[in-house]
């Protein structure tokens, strides 16, 4: 299992418990043009996290027109790693409209949009899903809310099977995880924002999916 | 027990410890001491356990060793590997050579004649023990081949004994010298007799080969699916309960265009129209209650125009599938006029909570549900139960409606239909549950009112007479018809020993081994055969303690309503209330009592007659007081009944385990997982680490489908590792919403669907026999408890 964090904000390292904030990364390696392959970090978990590294607005304005000239540039790298044919990768991204956002795409087999319900966020979805790739996921979701529940149902008829069925909760417990500096699963087992992330880690492995 | 001040520390300590586990006061006095001592009141009160633990130990070892040689045989028997058998009859049958009208005609002749030879063959007793030795160890083979066709032998084997019996009682045992009271005695014993093989004939024919009907398939366009008018007609019972059935209802899978639910209110109350306003159901009223619920269902027929119409009681439950599962057959077959569905109770009725049986021994409903109604299906009789069916409309108006004429008005509906050549479906799959009758008498007043309709269709719409029926369906309505009269025959059961061991009268003319050669194979064929067939709905001599209970209450309705067939009224049948205390039921009792203490009259006299007076005859005495034995022992069960246990809740608890998600207060969520869900709370396991507090409030998640909906509740009960919540005031769509995540989920009764556990016919009388024995320890702790009420009324009325 790998995970790339794509984000210049840099956060995931502390997410899943590999540590805040590497000074180098495949961010700062592209836009460099360094070699990036000794920046792998490992978790606890097993994991491997190649993160952004600290990039400077500048840096970071030439690496997006470098991606704009050549969109393929990020699959290129990444085709450099050495991964078993079984393993998966995980790109996170800025929000879009992105340029890296959009770059990462570019490189993924399938892409997870993750919605965050609040009012604004059905704006996006007025587009049509474009990409057959492309799978959507409700986070934050909060079954009190009889906004959240309506605004689901409406998602649902909107992208049917293309929904994850599991909305991941928004559950605090993530929060206090996140400022404890320690990963939800330890923090929380039986949180159901937990539960929801380990069914849609299911989902999204199921043979059919992968196939599609 | 009255002490004195100066009692040792110790000694107190070990009388307070005594007390506790005894449950009696240790302040009270010797009395209470003792009947403590002896029949643990308090304790057995609030366990349920209160039994003659020594005497059934001793019995039940002595039935252990008498049983020894048959089990060691089986246990050898078993070895054989019977699957393959079967397999291989069930090709042989198949084969052309059997099939074909032709054929079971000239085979059905061929087996008539050479039964009839067979049945009036003279043979010695020797003989004739021989004989059904033969026969018995040939059937504990057969009834270990699995299949249908092992089944039809056993049968076979049944009507051999049985039709020897039958003759020889006939032809040799009736005291034929003149019309003296033994005359009249010995030929009344004949009918009860006779009754009973007939019953056991029908039974056969009907539950032989039960048709285990499949769901049909709905077109995949949901435009082709007709319209539904639902009917749910009320007359006196709470909103609170007719409100679960109307959203679960409204809550059906069907489009939204073609289902219109009627809240039918023989009531007219103000509040039962608001409710089904703000629902979304339709509701109606008339201005007279003329034929009570018949009269209420024609009223909405003439008012609306739906293709099928949906019928359930006002206290039955629909799951979401409910119309998808049933109306199939109605579009696969246009001349299906009806499609019925299981009756099931999530509450326990009055013999399950009386005798704390529930889950463990089918109950009276799973023998109709479970193989009477499938076996009717098959002849193309399955009739209408008055809820949980659909019905073609068309074919209701045929009939002129909802029949009028007795006060089954379901059964008799569906008579007139199938008269008319319509046909009709059961599908043996739990679409709806409802609440079971709360108290003995009410349980009672019902199934006089289901007798005495069935004796007055039988009486002014005989299904063997008239035109429209195929034979077998004839036979089929007139057993369901015929059950109901088991009350006199059953009377006749429990006190015909008591003409020879009171006065010494010999209803039966025979010597008393000839007595047992013959009847004995007829009753052990027909025990193993009815233990086969009916085995996962109804255990071996249940159907003798069910009706012992009811036979004295049902033997005058049934008779009055064949003799005036258009007498008495409509009853309705009390549901929603609840046994506040613990008590013993002495009016509904008071039958058994008599029965019990002249049979306990017989046995006393038994002990003279054997060692002086009847000296003669010993077999004869023996006999007739293992009978009356057997009758003490049954008239026990109906005592532990008639003992009627508290009710805890008035909303009963379903067991269910599904996911939920806890919304805590500040924020955090939780996963749990349900234990069980009643109409107003929800038992949830909590994971490891939580506490929550009582008083807490929360909202808590159900899933149905793709949606999730929370809801407000507060902690009533937290223990460690689970917690019971109250739901807050919901509104009605949330209530809505509650139903079609608990009653409403088309999963919620499958457990219902796979039966109880095979019956074993030896290990089944023993635990009617043990159940038979508390009975009379109910009855003596309900003697206890009453005679400390009256003294108690008494004392305070001298004040």
């Amino acid at each position: 299992m790998f995970v790339v964090d794509f984000d210049p904000a840099n956060a995931l390292g502390m997410a899943i418990g590999a540590g805040p904030h590497p000074l180098r990364g495949i961010g700062t390696g592209m836009a460099r043009g360094e070699d990036w392959s000794d920046t792998a970090l490992s978790t606890a978990d097993g994991l491997t996290l190649l993160p952004f590294g600290e990039i400077e607005a500048g840096e970071c304005v030439a690496l997006e027109q470098a991606l704009l000239q050549r969109p393929t540039a990020l699959a290129d790298q990444l085709a450099r790693i050495a991964m078993p044919k079984e393993a998966v990768l995980l790109i996170d991204t800025p929000r879009r409209p992105s340029v890296l956002a959009d770059a990462a795409c570019r490189a993924a087999d399938g892409v997870l949009d993750v919605l965050t319900l609040a009012p604004q966020s059905q704006a996006g979805l007025a587009r049509p899903p474009e990409a057959a790739n492309r799978v959507w996921l409700l986070n934050q979701f909060d079954a009190t809310s009889p906004l959240h529940v309506d605004l689901r149902a409406l998602y649902v008829q909107q992208l049917g099977d293309r929904l994850a069925p599991h909305a991941v909760h928004r559950d605090e417990a993530v929060a206090e995880a996140l400022a404890a500096d320690r990963p939800v699963l330890d923090y929380l087992a039986a949180s159901q924002a937990v539960r929801d992330l380990q069914a849609l880690a299911r989902w999204l492995v199921t043979p059919a999916r992968a196939a599609a | 027990m009255s002490r004195p001040a100066e009692t040792p520390g110790w000694l107190q300590q070990r009388v307070d410890l005594l007390a506790e586990r005894i449950g009696v006061d240790p302040r009270r006095r010797w009395r209470d001491w003792l009947t403590a001592l002896l029949f643990r009141t308090r304790r057995a009160r609030q366990r349920r356990d209160l039994r003659n633990e020594t005497l059934e130990t001793i019995l039940g070892g002595i039935g252990w060793l008498l049983g020894l040689p048959l089990r060691l045989f089986e246990r050898l028997i078993d070895r054989v590997s019977y699957g393959p058998i079967g397999a291989g009859l069930e090709r042989w049958s198949a084969r052309p050579a059997f099939t074909g009208p032709l054929t079971s005609v000239l085979v059905l002749i061929g087996a008539a004649l050479l039964l009839a030879l067979w049945a009036t063959t003279p043979l010695s007793l020797g003989q004739q023990a021989g004989v059904f030795v033969v026969t018995w160890l040939a059937t504990l083979f057969v009834r270990r081949i699995p299949g249908k066709l092992p089944t039809l032998l056993m049968i076979a084997f049944s009507l051999l004994a049985t039709s020897r019996y039958v003759w020889w009682r006939v032809s040799e045992t009736l005291p034929l010298d003149g019309a003296t009271i033994e005359w009249l005695l010995g030929f009344g014993l004949l009918l009860a007799e006779s009754y009973a093989w007939t019953i056991l004939l029908l039974g056969y024919i009907q539950n032989a080969w039960p048709l285990d009907r499949p769901v049909a398939k709905l077109p995949d366009d949901p435009s082709r699916w007709p319209t539904v008018d639902v009917y749910i007609p009320t007359y006196n019972e709470p909103l609170s309960v007719v409100k679960t059935s109307v959203l679960a209802a409204l809550s059906m899978d069907w489009p939204r265009e073609k289902l219109n639910v009627y809240l039918l209110d023989d009531g007219n109350r103000d509040s039962f129209r608001d409710f089904a306003a703000e629902a979304g159901a339709r509701y109606l009223r008339r201005a007279d209650n003329r034929h009570a619920k018949a009269g209420n269902l024609n009223h909405a027929l003439a008012r609306t125009d739906g293709e099928l119409i949906a019928i359930f009681d006002c206290d039955h439950v629909p799951v979401r599938s409910f119309l998808q599962t049933t109306v199939g057959w109605l579009l696969r077959d246009p001349k299906c006029a009806l499609v019925q569905t299981p009756h099931h109770f999530f509450s326990a009725d009055p013999f399950e909570r009386n005798l704390a049986t529930r889950g463990e021994i089918p109950n009276e409903g799973n023998l109709f549900y479970g193989l009477v109604q499938d076996g009717n299906d098959l002849w193309n009789a399955t009739f209408f139960c008055g809820s949980c069916a659909v019905i073609r409309r068309t074919a209701l108006l045929e009939v002129g409606g909802i029949a009028t004429e007795t006060v089954t008005e379901d059964a008799h509906t569906a008579l007139k239909i199938h008269r008319r050549g319509w046909t009709s479906a059961y599908l043996r799959v739990t679409q709806a549950a409802g609440l079971a009758t709360e108290s003995l008498s009410a349980h009672i007043g019902q199934r006089i009112r289901w007798a005495r309709g069935m004796a007055q269709i039988f009486r002014i719409d005989n299904p063997l007479f008239g035109r429209g029926l195929k034979l077998v369906q004839r036979l089929c309505y007139a057993n369901a018809m015929l059950h109901f009269f088991y009350g006199l025959p059953r009377l006749v059961f429990l006190t015909a020993p008591l003409a020879y061991l009171l006065f010494e009268l010999h209803v039966i003319r025979a010597e008393s081994l000839m007595l047992v050669a013959f009847a004995l194979p007829h009753l052990v064929q027909a025990s193993l055969v009815n233990s086969r067939m009916q085995g996962r709905y109804r255990h071996s001599f249940w159907a003798e303690a069910y009706e012992s209970v009811l036979a004295w209450y049902i033997a005058l309705p049934t008779t009055m309503a064949l003799l005036r067939p258009s007498s008495g009224e409509f009853n309705v049948t009390v549901k929603g209330g609840l046994v506040e205390e613990r008590h013993f039921d002495w009016q509904i009792a008071a039958p058994y009592l008599v029965l019990i203490a002249l049979n306990t009259l017989g046995l006393a006299m038994a002990v003279p007659r054997l060692l002086y007076w009847n000296a003669f005859e010993t077999g004869t005495v023996v006999i007739n007081a293992l009978w009356s034995i057997a009758n003490v022992a049954m008239m026990g069960t109906a005592l532990g009944v008639a003992a009627e246990a508290r009710q805890v809740r008035r909303a009963h608890r379903v067991p269910l385990s599904v996911p939920a998600t806890l919304y805590l207060p500040g924020g955090r969520v939780v996963a749990c997982q349900t234990l069980d869900y009643s109409a107003s709370g929800l038992g949830l396991t909590l994971p490891e680490g939580l506490q929550l507090a009582s008083g807490s409030h929360v909202h808590v998640g159900l899933v149905r489908g793709d949606r999730e909906h929370a809801f407000p509740a507060r902690v009533a009960l937290s223990m460690s590792g689970r917690i019971g919540l109250q739901f807050e005031a919901l509104s009605l769509e949330a209530e809505q919403r509650l139903i079609e995540c608990t009653f409403g989920r088309a999963d919620a009764w499958v457990d219902n669907d796979r039966g109880k556990p095979q019956d074993q016919p030896l290990s089944s009388l023993r635990t009617v026999l043990r159940y038979g024995l508390r009975g009379y320890g109910e009855a003596v702790s309900g003697l206890v408890v009453t005679w400390r009420a009256r003294r108690a009324r008494q004392r305070s009325a001298r004040i």
